[in-house]
């Protein structure tokens, strides 16, 4: 009966001594940056997540795109000026749009209605409004709207005093699924 | 009274739809632009650390992304052998995040203990910093510096090392089994060297990168060049209901450093430390 005890008592000695032993060998090696990296948060996947909406939040923004898109289908997009009137968006750009978001061709009026203001970024935002309303990528709504904010930044003046429909078309649907987000967040 | 009722007919003409002008001639093009920017609100906004846990997008080399205010973090890593040798090594790291990289910039700062598995605990321990900015379309930016300085006289054989790094979340639709791609490119001195460079002591500056592709939503495939070799990861999250993120992989597959492929794996977790108190009343 002692002879394991003792042998196992010799087997944690011997252990422990190595464990506490300083590892000649890791030196000049590199052994303290040649694994894993253990200075980040990356260790733990912290800050890798992209844009995931709350499922309230997402079912909030479903909902607002089910409406959108009958408003377009109905042809009863309304759109807001800076001065508070109220305007109607012409039944074929309500339609181009309608399609867009479906994962349709966009029409090339509808790409030079957006590029009429001069700004570069018309392209990738329909690209990004591409099927935004029928099956979204994840992050693809933030990249929507920060496709159009920079055609806001970069358009001509006199283009956002006097926009084009297909322009107001596209700023009253994001602002809507942007409304529906904001109340259900 | 005529004049009046010709004024109201014609406002009230100009508020019917589609009549209204689109002109806003008494609007200055900065009110035009605050009218029609939209504000993204936060629960809506391009990246986003609570909820969920992500199978992790590097090995080896650090991310455009980080730890912001709320955010802390836990882990350990391995490494079956090190190099020219046959004995392992660890390391363990904690750390909290500050400020916030979508508002302004975050911050992060590690406390990592390099001594475990052969010496005794905290006999080599380092501080990393790093500052990082979030940007549309799920860009990030960050400037880091490991191992800036050490709370032990002891610094180790790992050195301090300055970098840059920009990532890339890529939403994919193309492929279902894929969900997304993270890239990641940087450029570092220090351990991002090449091996001998860091022998004959160059002082230098090298490039590094990693390819995080998100198999499911569990899992990932890394390819991370380190600046010296190439490792190959699986990154897996076992649950959602704990955010544990472990990723074993192999380093060194392609000779360029070492002696010959080794395996690694790392463990870590996230939490959110502001509601820490509440646990510990």
């Amino acid at each position: 009966m002692r002879t394991p005890n003792l042998l196992t008592c010799g087997a944690v000695a011997v252990g422990l001594a190595l464990m506490s032993a300083p590892a000649t060998a890791q030196t000049h090696n590199q052994s303290d940056v040649t694994g894993p990296n253990v200075t980040s948060s990356a260790i733990a996947g912290v800050g890798t997540v992209a844009a995931e909406a709350s499922p309230a939040v997402a079912a909030a923004v479903a909902t607002a795109g089910t409406a959108v898109t009958a408003q377009l289908s109905s042809g009863t997009l309304s759109a807001t000026t800076p001065d508070g009137a109220t305007v109607t968006i012409p039944p074929a750009v309500q339609g181009a749009l309608a399609g867009i978001l479906a994962g349709g061709a966009a029409p090339p009026e509808f790409v030079a209605g957006l590029a009429a203001g001069g700004a570069g970024s018309a392209s990738e935002l329909v690209e990004a409004l591409a099927t935004l309303v029928s099956s979204p990528a994840t992050g693809q709504f933030a990249a929507a709207v920060g496709h159009f904010n920079a055609l806001v930044v970069g358009a001509d003046p006199a283009f956002l005093a006097s926009p084009t429909p297909e322009f107001l078309a596209v700023h009253s649907v994001l602002s809507q699924l942007v409304a529906a987000g904001r109340g259900a967040g | 009274m005529k004049m009046r009722l010709l004024c109201s007919l014609v406002l009230g003409a100009a508020a019917l739809p589609g009549l209204a002008p689109t002109t806003a001639t008494a609007q200055t093009p900065d009110s035009l632009r605050a009218h029609y920017m939209i504000d993204l609100p936060p629960t809506l906004e391009i990246l986003s650390t609570v909820g969920r846990t992500s199978p992790g997008t590097s090995s080896g080399s650090p991310t455009g992304f980080g730890a912001n205010w709320g955010d802390g973090f836990v882990g350990a890593s391995y490494q079956g052998r090190v190099r020219f040798s046959e004995l392992n090594d660890g390391a363990v790291v904690a750390g909290i995040g500050l400020g916030n990289s979508r508002d302004l910039i975050g911050g992060e700062v590690a406390i990592t203990s390099f001594s475990t598995l052969r010496s005794d605990p905290f006999q080599v321990v380092s501080v990393s910093l790093k500052l990082h900015r979030a940007f549309l379309d799920n860009y990030g930016l960050a400037v880091g510096w490991e191992s800036a300085f050490f709370l032990t006289s002891n610094e180790g054989d790992g050195g301090s090392s300055l970098y840059v790094a920009a990532s890339k979340v890529w939403p994919q639709v193309w492929w279902q089994p894929f969900t997304k791609i993270t890239t990641t490119v940087g450029l570092g001195d220090g351990r991002f060297r090449s091996e001998e460079e860091v022998r004959v002591d160059k002082e230098t500056v090298k490039p590094f990168g990693s390819i995080g592709v998100q198999l499911w939503e569990p899992m990932s495939f890394i390819a991370d060049w380190t600046g010296q070799d190439l490792t190959l990861a699986m990154s897996i999250v076992p649950t959602q209901r704990f955010p544990l993120v472990i990723t074993p992989g192999v380093t060194d597959v392609t000779g360029t450093a070492g002696d010959g492929a080794r395996f690694i794996i790392s463990a870590g977790t996230g939490f959110d430390f502001a509601r820490l108190p509440r646990l510990f009343p």
